[in-house]
């Protein structure tokens, strides 16, 4: 989803409590596409964080939302080393993390 | 550039002191102690008393707070404080901070001060506790630390592959930036790696950390501190050392497009290779009446090698798509196009968020580096890019 405003127009990510273009309060969510590409990714080698055990992969998605005026961008999260190009396509996934928590993920399709 | 009702004074104000404490991996000492060390060590160099001072100036990550430090030296009453921030983004910022103090008659000689024990304390990049159900703070952690982006090299890494992919950066390029700050530190006596040289191959074996990012491309981390005394330049001409005077301090936000908050949400702006400190520079520039040809030596951030690269172009030295030839054309190192960091860095001397450089920038118009510019007239400073900056230019008296 991405953070529209209903008095203009604007597309916003991320979310802010105030619409950027016209300072409107008037913002709702509209659907994005389920489909992206990969903008930067970074291997990780070096575990920081014990519920994130390296190696793992994070994804920087490029969504094209109609009527946003530069890419949407989303994190993505692979477990282990993959080596995306720039320009990889995506796809959205929904994960359960834990009983009521299901974030949205995407991974390189295949 | 907006109109303004007072024009910015080049000159005006000036840096008369500088100190720091030893650069080490365990001090024993408290943060509190680290400031005064150095800020007793600045005060002394400026040939001026603790009873002097009247103002101190901080960052907002430090944990040694004006009262306490003004208590630790002595000192009856404080006219001034403030702090500015985040973190690295705030050393020139804190400089620009006490000359306005100094201009609007608020002090008269102000400690700028940066103290921590980075290593032995509380270790930056390691992540912060945050309640699950967070949201709506600065950082927008909650919209990239459950995907695992947690750390400023992750983060740094995603700039570092799109400088890859748009500017043709390769791993050549960032070792260059690594070994010109190691040479510097093995020339500079009290940097942390002073005794330690590095290759191509040492960088190239460096185990990655966050691809395509290597240990040998991160900075330091360090228990330290480093201060410098601001004061008016007609004070400064009357007391000790030859002043640094400041030609220009500015600061920047860059472009609402950049994204919002602190560091992470920047991966969500129009583009990862357009930062805040190419505003800052121009910015710096207007108000110092000179451009990148003028500076003789530049102390770039560098929390990364990567963060050092970028402003490179961001600060007018090359264009971004010449930014690798300039580099591999030795640019950066004593005796190049553009000496930077010619105390090591935060890569090779110390990590003092920031304060190090400009103690270094001082040095190099004082005359007095290690790795010395042969009549280094205009010194530039730089305090982290993203997104966030600020900068600095001094120049010789």
């Amino acid at each position: 989803m991405a953070q529209t405003c209903q008095s203009c127009g604007n597309v916003q990510q991320p979310p802010r409590p105030r619409c950027i273009a016209c300072h409107g309060t008037d913002l709702t969510w509209r659907d994005a596409p389920a489909t992206g590409t990969v903008h930067s990714w970074t291997v990780v080698e070096h575990q920081i964080n014990p519920h994130f055990p390296a190696p793992y992969t994070v994804l920087l998605v490029d969504v094209a939302v109609p009527g946003a005026t530069h890419p949407v961008r989303y994190l993505g999260h692979v477990p282990g080393r993959t080596e995306p190009a720039v320009g990889d396509a995506v796809r959205l996934v929904f994960e359960d993390l834990a009983e009521g928590v299901t974030i949205p993920n995407w991974v390189l399709d295949d | 550039m907006s109109e303004h009702d007072y024009a910015w004074k080049p000159d005006a104000c000036a840096i008369a002191g500088i100190g720091t404490t030893a650069y080490t991996k365990s001090s024993g000492a408290s943060v509190t102690a680290l400031a005064a060390e150095a800020a007793l060590a600045a005060i002394e160099d400026a040939g001026l008393e603790p009873a002097d001072i009247d103002g101190f100036v901080r960052s907002d990550y430090d944990e040694a707070s004006p009262a306490a430090l003004a208590d630790t030296l002595g000192i009856d009453d404080i006219a001034y404080w403030g702090q500015t921030g985040a973190g690295g983004a705030a050393p020139c910022a804190m400089v620009g901070q006490a000359a306005a103090a100094i201009l609007s008659g608020q002090a008269r000689h102000v400690v700028v001060y940066r103290a921590l024990n980075g290593r032995s304390g509380r270790r930056l990049g390691q992540g912060v506790p945050a309640a699950a159900a967070v949201g709506g703070g600065s950082g927008y952690l909650e919209l990239f630390s459950p995907w695992g982006m947690t750390s400023p090299g992750q983060f740094f890494a995603m700039l570092a592959r799109r400088h890859m992919e748009e500017f043709g950066l390769t791993d050549r390029t960032l070792a260059e930036i690594a070994m010109v700050c190691r040479r510097r530190a093995n020339a500079n006596p009290a940097a942390m790696m002073h005794g330690r040289t590095m290759s191509l191959d040492d960088y190239l074996e460096s185990r990655m950390i966050a691809s395509p990012l290597r240990m040998f491309d991160f900075c330091l981390e360090t228990d330290g501190a480093a201060a410098v005394v601001v004061t008016s330049s007609p004070r400064a001409r009357d007391l000790k050392q030859r002043p640094a005077l400041i030609r220009s301090v500015a600061q920047s936000t860059g472009s609402s497009r950049l994204g919002p908050g602190q560091m992470y949400p920047v991966l969500m702006g129009q583009s990862l290779t357009d930062l805040a400190s190419r505003r800052a520079a121009d910015r710096l520039y207007e108000r110092a009446g000179l451009s990148p040809a003028d500076v003789d030596v530049a102390q770039l951030y560098d929390c990364f090698t990567i963060t050092v690269f970028l402003q490179l172009a961001d600060y007018g030295f090359c264009s971004q798509e010449d930014a690798v030839a300039f580099v591999e054309s030795g640019a950066l190192d004593v005796g190049g196009a553009l000496p930077i960091n010619t105390a090591g860095g935060q890569l090779s001397e110390s990590y003092i968020h920031g304060m190090n450089h400009i103690v270094e920038a001082v040095r190099q118009v004082r005359g007095t580096s290690t790795s010395q510019v042969p009549g280094a007239e205009v010194s530039l400073v730089t305090s982290a890019p993203p997104p966030g900056t600020s900068a600095m230019i001094l120049v010789a008296s």
